[in-house]
């Protein structure tokens, strides 16, 4: 008798423990769940851009139209949720490819999880993006006033692409993380684009055993020039290897879209630079620009180590936003994750009002197929 | 208290102690630890507790590292960090301790860590979920003048070129440089961390740190991850009081001090040509010269090289930039000089 329960309790623990070995050597937590995010930095704005499609890591697809992981601002205290909004008209588009489009004005919303709220569906905008892909239509755009009492310090958003849990985790422990980091200057500590930048190597590297399943990227307003605030962009991978970059996408079909990026880029900056006339490829990232004399580069002397490459694009916002969504566009034709609607944020420095940046929400319909 | 019985017994020499001195410091040490806890526990009402917290630091850039290293994956690691996922078991911890890694919930994180996200050579990552940013070829060599450091600027997703234009020479203080080879996070947050260990031992030492102890503090953190999969060669190069200094430092802890290396993917390529050409005895402008055509074969033959050449000169005075120029335009300058070469000849 004693015997026999014995061996049949060792024959359960002999069972129990292959159940936990095999399940051990099953242990796959990512599920990818596409999202292409991208993000350009201009002279005097930074857009960030993202689809809005959620798919179950396979063929199928959860949600069209889902934001809140995909696009987030870093910081929570400083831009408050918008109540009132102006009905304004922005300015036309200078290029004739995006002209005519008449600008929708409906309220979006900031949550307090420091996302993005989606934008409303509009009953009266198309339904369907019938245009020809050179004649974009801006169906919804969304004005957000800046607070009242004006903050120095502009939004930072960071757009992350990947697993949509760890996309969300990521975010909670960021805002954490930045909150407490936050709570220790009473005055009010607001961190700028580069420390947040530093901030989310530090997190994302947090997890190098075990890591975040989602690739981010950076994009803000960064003030610490002195010939006024230009914008920032910096992309990473999943483990918070990052670099400042001008025209930068991660995610699900970023294979596709930054060539496209970089060829548009480039090919709207060219009518400055005639060194490539004879070659007529434009070199991705005209190198070198900006950057100082070698001689010249040594730590410690401000602002001297800049990256190699021109960190910002010439082009206008109107141009950059119409890259965007053509980029987007191409992509959606081949990459099943890609598709739905692409959110586009739009932070412009206005250097009239009280130099205190204002954000625009664009969103055009992709393939909903 | 052990030194000090040394000092006043006044036997021992070079560190060795006899029997008796041994007892004898035993019984005085226990005699001073126990008056030590005495004194502890009389001051503790007067004295207001300690302040226990962890000092606020910037960006969680924690002063000790060897205790938390330690800990992953034990049942101590297990009590204080391995919140997985929501962080509805435990509140993940705020202000940021790099040095603590979450890790896996299965039964070796380390194995796991290694096989699943690992940062490798070449194309052992290919069945990999997460792919990281690498692939590389660096130089650097010693000669009468200095040390060159010479490095390409291309990072390799798989097949996909992630950047051309990544800073692979890490500025780690005006009198230090690292290179960086193998996981661009890998690299560049340990570096990070190493510019911010070697500006403490400044600030505490009121001198500059040497070369070999900044590699060595790295080659330690790396030999306290081994096995977890990282991937990092790097060389530490710098001028401190014993003159110009190289060493290698690699993710298995070897440390090794040459007069010149070369890491990565593309340095079989480099090494051919800085075999032929290395004297110690070169000219500054020798030196740039050889530096930029060892990164340029390299780059030519390795399709995992790239891009921009970043070249430094570290002297006496501190490390300087020299340039950064594209290979592709290198490429049409050498193969000018080839052509004119055969013409003259």
């Amino acid at each position: 008798m004693n015997k026999n329960i014995f061996t049949s309790s060792s024959l359960i623990l002999l069972v129990f423990s292959n159940l936990v070995e095999s399940s051990a050597q099953k242990f796959d937590p990512y599920q990818l769940n596409g999202g292409l995010v991208a993000a350009v930095a201009g002279k005097d704005y930074v857009l960030i851009a993202s689809d809005t499609r959620l798919t179950d890591g396979g063929y199928g697809i959860n949600s069209r139209r889902y934001l809140s992981g995909r696009i987030w601002g870093a910081s929570s205290s400083s831009w408050e949720p918008i109540s009132t909004l102006a009905s304004t008209q922005l300015p036309q588009s200078s290029s004739p490819s995006a002209a005519s489009a008449s600008w929708n004005v409906s309220p979006a919303k900031w949550e307090s999880d420091g996302s993005l709220a989606m934008p409303l569906e509009e009953e009266n905008g198309p339904k369907r993006n019938e245009h020809e892909s050179r004649s974009l239509s801006f169906p919804w755009l969304h004005f957000i006033h800046p607070p009242s009492e004006a903050p120095k310090n502009s939004p930072v958003f960071i757009g992350s692409a990947g697993c949509a849990s760890d996309c969300e985790s990521l975010k909670r422990r960021f805002r954490l993380e930045l909150d407490s980091l936050e709570c220790n200057f009473p005055s009010g500590l607001k961190l700028g684009v580069q420390s947040i930048a530093n901030l989310l190597q530090q997190v994302l590297y947090g997890r190098r055993g075990f890591p975040f399943y989602s690739f981010c990227v950076v994009a803000g307003m960064d003030n610490r020039d002195s010939d006024g605030s230009t914008g920032a962009v910096y992309v990473y991978d999943a483990i918070g290897s990052f670099e400042r970059v001008a025209v930068g996408c991660s995610g699900t079909g970023r294979e596709l879209l930054q060539p496209i990026l970089d060829r548009l880029f480039s090919e709207s900056s060219r009518n400055e630079n005639h060194n490539h006339d004879e070659c007529d490829i434009p070199v991705a990232a005209h190198r070198d620009v900006m950057s100082v004399p070698a001689g010249e580069q040594r730590l410690g002397v401000a602002g001297s180590l800049r990256p190699p490459v021109k960190s910002f694009v010439d082009c206008s916002w109107e141009e950059a936003v119409t890259n965007i969504a053509r980029g987007y566009q191409s992509v959606a034709e081949r990459e099943i994750s890609v598709g739905d609607e692409i959110v586009i944020c739009l932070l412009k420095s206005e250097s009239d009002v009280n130099n205190s940046p204002t954000l625009h929400v664009i969103s055009f319909n992709l393939k909903k197929d | 208290m052990v030194r000090r019985n040394r000092e006043s017994g006044g036997k021992a020499h070079g560190g060795r102690i006899d029997s008796h001195e041994r007892d004898k410091a035993a019984r005085s040490r226990t005699f001073v630890a126990s008056i030590m806890s005495l004194a502890q526990l009389a001051s503790k009402s007067i004295v207001p507790p300690q302040h226990t917290t962890r000092p606020h630091t910037m960006f969680g850039t924690d002063l000790s590292i060897s205790d938390d290293i330690l800990a992953i994956g034990s049942s101590k690691h297990d009590a204080s960090a391995r919140a997985i996922g929501s962080g509805c078991l435990h509140a993940p911890p705020l202000n940021l301790n790099p040095t603590t890694f979450d890790v896996p919930a299965v039964p070796d994180p380390a194995h796991f860590c290694r096989n699943n996200f690992a940062s490798a050579c070449g194309n052992s990552d290919q069945n990999q979920t997460v792919k990281f940013a690498k692939g590389t070829t660096t130089l650097a060599f010693k000669f009468d003048g200095g040390i060159i450091v010479s490095v390409d600027s291309r990072s390799t997703m798989g097949a996909y070129i992630a950047s051309g234009t990544v800073k692979k020479v890490i500025e780690i203080n005006p009198f230090l440089l690292g290179t960086m080879a193998g996981g661009a996070a890998d690299c560049s947050f340990w570096e990070r961390n190493l510019g911010m260990q070697c500006r403490l031992y400044e600030l505490r030492n009121k001198k500059r740190i040497t070369v070999a102890a900044a590699s060595k503090l790295l080659a330690n953190t790396m030999s306290s991850y081994r096995g977890y999969g990282l991937s990092m060669g790097t060389m530490i190069t710098g001028w401190d009081e014993t003159g110009p200094q190289l060493y290698y430092v690699d993710d298995d802890g070897t440390r090794l001090h040459g007069r010149y290396f070369s890491v990565g993917s593309g340095s079989t390529y480099a090494y051919g040509v800085l075999d032929t050409y290395y004297r110690p005895d070169l000219t500054v402008e020798e030196a740039i010269d050889l530096g930029k055509r060892a990164i340029y074969h390299a780059c030519h033959r390795d399709a995992m090289s790239g891009s921009i050449n970043n070249l430094y000169h570290v002297t006496k005075d501190g490390w300087v930039k020299i340039h950064a120029i594209d290979v592709n335009d290198m490429h049409y300058e050498f193969l000018e000089e080839k052509r004119n070469a055969m013409a003259s000849a």
